[in-house]
């Protein structure tokens, strides 16, 4: 799905790389979350998979497209939808429905096709009930839920969302998490979500990890978040429960490491306890 | 006691279409050196209720006081209120407007009349409290990082010296790092000057880790006080309100029934029953 080789990026040629050496590979369907800590590069990065960026060295490969092609950017923003952070700043149209509409409009699809694919994106994020409701009056939660609509309204392969939750409550944080994993589940669409937040990332199939521009360490959840020093060095969280066992384990206490969930460890600590 | 609200009520907009009520008979106690904690979902008043603590929203019916002085009354000396209680609004980096990072903080003094060395005095001494270095002070505020920003929106109303600091959501937006950096620097304004310090958040962590006592809000009312590890210990009633509580609360207390709130009251107690046994 998304290729990278060597990519690099400069803002300015005297300038040190903001990312370097970057080189992944993103299956059709994964959930994939960047993880790192502000100034960590990982924005510039995810600014590469739609041609927002364009690489100062190496390659970004969107299903075998070269990013560097213009005559393929149509083609490339369609497969990959961008959603970010300030809910506020996404939103263009006064009426909801007329928001999720306003890409296929432009790209002049019919407009019988238009109501349909409206009301299914609505649907699929949870928010049909407000499709005549003014964006404004919204929860944060519920606008970004919009802005996902509106990017699936393109029918993308792959969506790339940049902390889309770092200006929400814990509600809107839930309904945003819980639409990614139903859109990756029962769509089948690639999630690439970029946070600081861990117990995001811990829904990943896999992380990878940001500092000084390059992608430090890569895994799945139980494996990057077992290395609690390691993520704690590059100004990273692990999940609360994971810390303790770290804890535990250095008073010589024989726990797992690998321990991310409250039932994990209350297995595991039922055991030592009884 | 500094501030005291004795049921207190508001609504915006009043009789017009939009009309919204966002506290309902709220009383609290805020006492000199308390570090207060007061967390709730978006629009259950949290805000509107801070607002009321340095007289910026005046209560529609009860009484707020803020060291005797009730906010109400039409002769209220409300300058008086604003730089005892200094309030911290959320993303304070938005406010930032002046040339200089030294300017910015020196706005509150040079607006009270002090003197010129006063002045630099308290802009050296509030940039030291948020942990800013001084080489920076010269810069302008929108060519420093995120972090440092709002360190310094923090410095520029600690200038004024308030005895109360009310901060709205003070780690919003920021990465790990950051945030425990600010938490840190508040924690450590707290225990060295002993000002009052009331933290709004919706961070539970942020919340276990630094309060002594906390307030919930849910709907406009005050639903839950007390001690962080006896609040959160309420865990259920808490995600009923949109809430959560950090996961050791909910892990030691299906464990073995205790309240804890932080990472290391669960590993000390674990440790405790292994060795005894």
């Amino acid at each position: 799905m998304i290729k990278t080789k060597n990519l690099e990026f400069k803002y300015n040629v005297d300038l040190d790389p903001v990312i370097k050496n970057i080189n992944i590979n993103i299956k059709k369907g994964e959930f994939v979350a960047v993880l790192g800590h502000n100034g960590s590069g990982k924005s510039t990065l995810a600014k590469h998979f739609n041609a927002i960026l364009l690489p100062s060295g190496g390659a970004v490969y969107i299903r075998g497209m070269d990013t560097r092609n213009e005559n393929l950017l149509y083609e490339i923003r369609r497969e990959i939808g961008m959603v970010f952070q300030n809910p506020d700043n996404q939103i263009v149209a006064t009426i909801v429905e007329e928001d999720v509409a306003f890409a296929l409009e432009n790209l002049g699809v019919p407009s019988q096709e238009i109501r349909k694919t409206v009301d299914w994106a609505l649907e699929t994020v949870g928010m049909s009930e407000y499709k005549k409701h003014a964006p404004h009056l919204l929860s944060g939660g519920q606008k970004q839920r919009i802005a996902i609509a509106g990017i699936l309204a393109m029918k993308p392969e792959c969506i790339v969302l940049d902390e889309p939750t770092a200006m929400l409550d814990p509600i809107g944080r839930g309904e945003v998490i819980n639409t990614l994993k139903r859109l990756n589940k029962s769509e089948e669409i690639t999630i690439i979500l970029i946070t600081h937040n861990m117990d995001e990332a811990v829904f990943a199939h896999r992380v990878l990890v940001m500092n000084d521009g390059e992608i430090i360490k890569e895994g799945t959840p139980a494996d990057v978040f077992s290395d609690v020093e390691g993520m704690k060095s590059v100004g990273l969280d692990v999940p609360q429960v994971t810390e303790l066992m770290y804890e535990l384990r250095k008073e010589g206490i024989d726990v797992p490491q690998d321990v991310l969930t409250i039932e994990q460890a209350y297995e595991v600590l039922s055991e030592v306890l009884c | 006691m500094i501030i005291k609200a004795e049921n207190i009520s508001y609504t915006y907009s009043e009789g017009g279409p939009f009309e919204k009520a966002a506290l309902y008979n709220v009383s609290l106690t805020i006492n000199r050196g308390d570090f207060v904690g007061i967390i709730g979902h978006t629009g259950s008043g949290k805000s509107t209720l801070v607002q009321h603590f340095n007289g910026l929203l005046k209560p529609e019916s009860g009484r707020l006081t803020v060291d005797g002085i009730d906010t109400s009354e039409k002769k209220a000396d409300l300058k008086k209120v604003r730089t005892k209680v200094g309030l911290v609004f959320q993303y304070p980096e938005h406010q930032l407007f002046e040339e200089t990072v030294r300017k910015d903080i020196a706005f509150a003094p040079v607006n009270m009349g002090l003197s010129p060395d006063e002045i630099h005095d308290r802009v050296i001494w509030a940039s030291r409290l948020v942990g800013l270095p001084e080489e920076i002070l010269d810069k302008s505020p929108f060519e420093i990082s995120g972090g440092q920003k709002r360190r310094a929106a923090i410095a520029g109303v600690l200038a004024m010296k308030p005895e109360v600091l009310v901060l709205d959501e003070p780690t919003a937006g920021l990465d790990p790092r950051g945030r425990d950096e600010i938490l840190r620097q508040i924690k450590k304004l707290h225990d060295e000057t002993g000002i009052t310090v009331v933290l709004v958040s919706h961070g539970m962590e942020d919340i276990a880790n630094t309060v002594n006592y906390l307030y919930v809000m849910n709907n406009g009312r005050i639903v839950m006080h007390g001690e962080p590890m006896k609040v959160f210990s309420r865990y259920e009633e808490l995600e009923e309100m949109g809430l959560t509580a950090p996961q050791v609360t909910k892990l030691m207390k299906k464990l073995c029934g205790l309240d804890v709130c932080t990472v290391h009251q669960a590993k000390e107690y674990i440790l405790g029953v292994l060795r005894r046994a």
